[in-house]
């Protein structure tokens, strides 16, 4: 099979498992920047980021043959890249990085008309509720309910016991069930 | 700067079973490339495994790179600054490109991996092969197949490169850039090219030679073998009986080949296939010299 | 849902750059899960050197041969990488060969096991022979595709036919004595035949400087059960393990190995017909 600039990331995918380097070239140069950028929002090591890189790419070349057609390839990459991030990470905590301006927004708690658009496009009222959450809370719940790991996966992530995201995350989603069914003063 | 030739054949002969494969053949080469035409069973491969030293002749003397083949020190001394492409080529099983060019290299004596896979990668560069490069042989093509046959033989970039049919299987695009490859190649090194196809040698050969049943028939300037069927080939509205050989071009005239054009035919510039041709006598079929 | 929406360039810019807030980025990364356009766009703002040079990395990492579990112990056994490379690459010396022989010698102590006096002729007919097909098999124009390209290599061709025949040696023989120990039944055989089946590799590998190593392999194997075959009629098989003919095999061992050095001191190979 001739996998070109053309093919969609699936058939990229095929050609990999069947040895095509080129093809995995053509699947980093769509994929590495976007993950590059996740990465380095999860971990502000610029070294370690690299190397994640490098460990999921290697591990597509070995294992295209792997991934059996349901949803996205780029979400697939994600899971392998986000799960090569937290066996990387565990006992280096310092690595780690809260976007900056976090802060700033927990201290901002209205968001601008412009962020109402985004946010309800992709979260509807959930979003706002979000931003209104703690940033503990909200790391925990970005690392199990938007990066798609486990309890214990996110708190290697993040640094803290697993019995602490359990907990962080049963009380962000009840604080957004009562802020989303109206009622947060 | 060595003026001693490359490649310094005297009498050269070589018989199997019975049948006399090559006979008392004189060949010097110097640095370029050079083309080497022949039908089937001429002794080109058998020439070429001569001069790659996997066969010694019967008779004759030969000198490679300035040394006589004989003893190990000299021949190894040969086989490091040679490369040499047979006309039919196996692979290991299960082989990949980059595994098989690796394992060349080794025999090459590039013994310290790091530059050694740096120069696998080079020559998989120079042939086209990177994209597939950790792909297994038996997956790829004919003319990809040949290409890595290629790029073994241009390892360590070799002073006397011997190519038995390079070109065989590769895709028109592919031999555009296989020839520019070997004319960069010819800059630097001597390369004997030995193929059926004439356009190769006329477009990347200033000499050539004409082998045929163990005996040189022609060894001089592309040009000169060319200008032999001068006024020897014309075109004509049907086929000659008296032409040595005529087809149906794409223009609907015939073109024929022969001893001499009749009177007042419209007379056509001769290529070097026709000149080949001619040369060979009726001994060589249209259809072989065509393939 | 968000298919016609996309982020402005402003937008995803803040994002790369790393100030884009907590929940902004966090709608981005799941549009981009999903958008080919917009992960392009990001591609934009991302520098492409650093890029390049993981890049660098895994290609080399993907191109590159793993060595095969025969390199790995011919490396501890003390051979550099490059020499483990070229003997591994040996037909008889890859997994599926030695399995092979694993099965065919487990078939053998079967047969030397419950097949009485004839399984004994059996194992005595096929025991030397294993080291033999194992050495023919090693190297020659028969059994590697690319020996002619090899042949015009420097490397030297006497070591190579050396290290690959020592490599089989060391594989096959240890096989063969295991089986020979595991099989109940077998006094003095059970050593005894080491020294036709090292008597007849020498003799492979001396012809083989004439002639193919398969024709002589064959050879041998041809005359070796005729006269298995012979004793086993006559008397029995062990007749051609006696006294007498064991010291034949070491003469002729060490006459095989002479005659080997003799030739590989010339040019060896160099007028067979590839």
């Amino acid at each position: 099979m001739r996998a070109d600039i053309a093919s969609g990331d699936p058939e990229l995918l095929a050609a990999v498992a069947g040895g095509d380097l080129g093809a995995l070239r053509l699947l980093y140069d769509r994929h590495a920047p976007w993950l590059a950028v996740r990465l380095g929002r999860r971990c502000n090591q610029p070294e370690a980021v690299s190397d994640v890189l490098q460990d999921t790419f290697l591990a597509v070349w070995k294992e295209a043959a792997r991934w059996r057609s349901d949803g996205e390839v780029a979400a697939w990459l994600w899971g392998i890249a986000v799960r090569r991030l937290v066996s990387r990470l565990r006992g280096h905590h310092e690595a780690l990085a809260l976007p900056s301006d976090d802060v700033a927004a927990a201290r901002a708690p209205e968001p601008s008309a412009e962020d109402k658009v985004l946010l309800g496009v992709e979260y509807g009222d959930l979003g706002t509720a979000l931003l209104r959450l703690s940033p503990e809370m909200r790391a925990v719940v970005q690392a199990t309910v938007l990066d798609g790991l486990t309890a214990r996966e996110a708190g290697r992530l993040l640094g803290i016991p697993e019995n602490t995201v359990k907990t962080r995350l049963r009380r962000a989603k009840a604080h957004l069930r009562l802020d989303l069914s109206g009622g947060l003063t | 700067m060595n003026a001693s030739p490359t490649v310094d054949l005297t009498g050269i002969t070589k018989r199997y079973r019975g049948t006399t494969a090559l006979s008392a053949v004189d060949l010097t080469l110097r640095p370029g490339i050079t083309g080497l035409l022949g039908p089937n069973g001429a002794g080109k491969t058998t020439l070429l495994r001569i001069l790659a030293t996997v066969l010694d002749p019967d008779a004759g003397e030969v000198r490679l790179l300035g040394r006589a083949p004989s003893g190990s020190v000299p021949l190894a001394e040969i086989r490091r600054r040679l490369g040499y492409l047979p006309q039919e080529m196996g692979f290991p099983r299960s082989f990949s490109c980059f595994a098989f060019i690796d394992y060349m290299a080794v025999l090459k004596e590039w013994s310290a991996p790091g530059p050694r896979h740096e120069e696998v990668r080079r020559v998989l560069d120079l042939v086209d092969l990177a994209d597939v490069a950790p792909k297994r042989i038996r997956a790829l093509s004919g003319g990809q197949r040949r290409r890595v046959g290629l790029a073994q033989a241009l390892l360590g970039v070799p002073e006397l490169l011997l190519l038995d049919e390079p070109t065989t299987g590769v895709d028109p695009e592919q031999r555009v850039s296989l020839r520019q490859l070997l004319s960069a190649a010819g800059e630097h090194s001597t390369v004997l090219l030995s193929t059926h196809q004439t356009e190769d040698v006329a477009a990347l050969c200033d000499r050539v030679i004409v082998l045929d049943r163990g005996r040189i028939l022609h060894d001089g300037g592309v040009q000169e073998l060319v200008a032999t069927a001068a006024g020897r080939v014309w075109l004509a509205d049907t086929p000659d009986p008296g032409a040595r050989a005529s087809w149906r071009t794409g223009t609907g005239k015939y073109r024929n080949v022969g001893t001499v054009a009749p009177e007042g035919s419209e007379r056509t510039d001769p290529t070097l296939e026709d000149a080949y041709l001619l040369l060979l006598g009726s001994r060589a079929s249209v259809t072989e010299v065509a393939a | 849902m968000t298919a016609t929406w996309h982020a402005d360039d402003a937008e995803l810019s803040r994002y790369v750059a790393g100030v884009a807030g907590a929940v902004n980025g966090a709608s981005i990364e799941q549009h981009l899960l999903r958008c080919p356009v917009c992960r392009a766009r990001v591609a934009e703002y991302v520098p492409q050197q650093p890029l390049e040079v993981v890049w660098e990395r895994i290609r080399r990492q993907a191109e590159e041969p793993r060595p095969t579990p025969a390199q790995r112990a011919l490396v501890r056994a003390g051979l550099s990488g490059s020499d483990a490379l070229l003997v591994a690459a040996a037909p008889s010396l890859r997994t599926s060969w030695l399995l092979g022989l694993a099965g065919t010698l487990g078939f053998v102590a079967l047969s030397v096991a419950y097949g009485g006096a004839r399984g004994l002729a059996f194992f005595l007919l096929v025991a030397p022979l294993v080291p033999v097909v194992g050495v023919a098999f090693a190297y020659g124009p028969d059994v590697d595709p690319a020996y002619e390209v090899g042949r015009s290599a420097p490397y030297p061709a006497t070591r190579l036919l050396l290290l690959r025949t020592a490599a089989v040696l060391a594989t096959s023989l240890p096989l063969v004595v295991a089986t020979s120990l595991v099989v109940p039944g077998l006094d003095a055989t059970a050593f005894a035949w080491l020294l036709p089946a090292l008597a007849f590799s020498a003799v492979v590998l001396a012809a083989s400087t004439w002639c193919r190593p398969a024709v002589a392999a064959t050879a041998v194997a041809l005359g070796w059960a005729c006269a298995v075959g012979s004793a086993a009629l006559v008397r029995d098989a062990a007749a051609v393990l006696t006294p007498t003919l064991l010291a034949g095999y070491c003469l002729l061992g060490v006459a095989a190995v002479l005659v080997l050095r003799l030739r590989l001191r010339r040019n060896p190979f160099s007028r067979e017909l590839t």
